[in-house]
């Protein structure tokens, strides 16, 4: 018996197993993970996430697994302290953690839209900021240059707003448009 | 129902955070009333003044100075939100360069705080290097003041007609001034300063890029008798080089907070090692003397690196000899005992000296490179050890030293 496996049961019941030093990159199951000793015998339920997303969340985890620069990014979205700008002489832009989106990232992401927005929610319950990251910045990415109109129908959304709202929102608005 | 409104208002500023983009975010409040929401929340606006560098609280005064004028409504209170859109109208054009001196700032300040912290003060530029771009601030949409459009080329002759400082049109200047206001009173050392001697620093306001309709803040140094300049570049470029020379040792700074001017290293420096004692030889131009002949400071650094290499305990410095290579190919050589009227000792106690001098050229045959040695003696003058030996100075070519460059 590999001590190092543990059992996830996924919201409709199907059990995955994966090793500990995969999935102890969700900062809620190694909180869990702590507070017992040794690895439990029974299968730790999330309520929250269904199979096929936990399985894309394992297959992320263990990419990046071996991946220490990865690993000790913060997430630079959920903690504002961890936002630190690199003092090289040079480095005139403001740092993107984001430039360090790889290939792989790109053919993990290319997924449905309820998926992509599934493994934002899965990321935010299990605290994968790595995860978080870029499934936000792929989702960002359906909406940079795109007009209100073409924003409501890639996600298919319908306005909620009345007329004077709306006005009232394009008026507010007025200041970070015109460059 | 559409995916999209089970993502909850906390992941939606998350995703606009890595949108990072005020126009789409702008477009994104108008889709639905709860991406509305998730577009004002302040911890997103806080994220984004953070980002920015922003400093929080002159902003917050810009503001409120702003509402007490217009007695505007009590509902109006200060937001991260109406921090940042304060921020991002006032420097429209320039939020890249205000961030990149926000950064240059906080990387000076880290390197006083450390080593002489009083500097900061003097060389913080604060905000006034803004640019004077009048807005109508009603409605949002921005009008940039009329520029004088000089099509990208610094119109250094109307600076020249605008050189009576106090004129109001030289808003800009404000600048020089405020850089040198707190270490003015230095200005009787010549060898130290900001970042030239005073009135030989002006900025040019006013000069649309070639690039974009942003307007440049050049620093050009000016010879005040004879208005000749050089161009130093945009402010930004100027300061970040400046501060990022400061912070890697560049300059020597004197225990009284002076900044020497002569660089450690780079153009106008040399450096030679003789019998373990290093000669470290630094000359500048000085544009704002007489302007037939030119003159130059410089300073020489003694150091007793390797005791060993010497064998004797001490050393002392004897007679010096330049050697002046003039434009004709005339070689001038400058004999004389000592250095500004001593003899300095080095020891392994006292093992450095430093001096600095000047020297001024004919105008009719000017400098083209120097070099030199010292004459040393093994013990002191008084009670010798050994026969007396030269230590190499290093030649510097004075041509790179951007005299041409005058216009």
């Amino acid at each position: 018996m590999s001590s190092n496996i543990i059992k996830l049961q996924s919201s409709e019941g199907s059990i995955l197993e994966v090793s500990q030093d995969v999935i102890k990159q969700s900062k809620l199951i190694k909180s869990l993970l702590a507070d017992c000793d040794g690895p439990p015998n029974e299968a730790i339920p999330l309520p929250n996430v269904n199979g096929p997303i936990l399985a894309r969340v394992i297959e992320f985890c263990k990419h990046y697994q071996n991946d220490p620069q990865r690993l000790a990014m913060n997430s630079s979205l959920s903690n504002n302290k961890s936002f630190e700008f690199n003092e090289e002489y040079d480095d005139i832009n403001v740092q993107r953690t984001i430039e360090n989106v790889t290939e792989w990232d790109h053919e993990f992401f290319k997924v449905d839209q309820g998926t992509l927005f599934d493994l934002i929610l899965a990321a935010n319950y299990l605290g994968i900021p790595p995860l978080l990251d870029l499934a936000c910045y792929s989702v960002a990415n359906m909406m940079k240059g795109k007009s209100v109109e073409e924003i409501r129908s890639t996600f298919n959304i319908k306005s909620d707003f009345t007329p004077e709202e709306e006005e009232m929102v394009i008026r507010d608005n007025s200041w970070c448009k015109d460059l | 129902m559409s995916v999209s409104t089970k993502i909850p208002t906390e992941l939606m500023i998350d995703i606009y955070k890595r949108l990072d983009d005020i126009g789409s975010i702008a477009e994104c409040s108008l889709v639905c009333k709860q991406w509305y929401l998730a577009s004002r929340n302040e911890s997103l606006w806080l994220w984004f003044i953070e980002r920015r560098l922003i400093d929080k609280e002159a902003i917050k005064e810009m503001l409120c100075t702003k509402e007490n004028n217009t007695n505007s409504n009590p509902e109006s209170r200060v937001t991260n939100y109406s921090i940042y859109k304060e921020w991002y109208c006032s420097y429209i054009g320039y939020h890249d360069t205000y961030t990149n001196m926000r950064r240059n700032m906080r990387k000076l300040k880290e390197w006083s705080d450390k080593n002489c912290p009083k500097i900061y003060e003097s060389l913080n530029p604060g905000l006034k290097w803004r640019p004077r771009v009048s807005f109508s601030s009603s409605n949002g949409s921005s009008k940039k003041s009329s520029s004088n459009g000089c099509d990208g080329k610094i119109p250094l002759n109307e600076l020249m007609q605008y050189l009576p400082w106090s004129d109001p049109r030289l808003n800009g200047f404000i600048m020089a001034y405020h850089l040198h206001d707190g270490q003015r009173f230095h200005f009787s050392n010549f060898s130290t300063g900001l970042f030239g001697t005073f009135r030989c620093l002006a900025l040019v306001t006013g000069c649309r890029s070639p690039k974009n309709s942003a307007i440049l803040h050049h620093v050009v140094r000016i010879q005040s008798n004879t208005l000749q300049y050089t161009n130093l570049g945009t402010f930004e470029e100027f300061y970040t080089r400046y501060v990022h020379d400061l912070v890697s040792g560049r300059f020597d700074v004197l225990p009284a907070n002076q900044i020497v001017m002569m660089p450690n290293w780079g153009n106008g420096t040399s450096h030679a090692i003789t019998k373990g004692i290093s000669v470290s030889f630094s000359i500048i131009f000085c544009p704002e003397e007489n302007s037939f002949s030119h003159t130059y400071k410089y300073r020489v650094k003694l150091e007793l690196k390797d005791p060993q290499k010497l064998r004797y305990p001490s050393v002392q410095l004897l007679n010096r000899c330049w050697a002046v290579q003039c434009h004709s190919n005339e070689e001038h050589r400058i004999f004389g005992e000592g250095v500004v009227g001593l003899n300095p000792i080095l020891s392994i106690e006292a093992p450095t000296f430093s001096y600095f001098s000047q020297i001024q050229d004919n105008p009719h045959d000017h400098i083209e490179s120097m070099c030199g040695y010292f004459e040393m003696i093994p013990g002191t003058i008084t009670n010798p050890l050994g026969p007396s030996f030269n230590i190499e100075v290093a030649p510097v070519k004075l041509r790179s030293l951007g005299v041409n460059n005058w216009k």
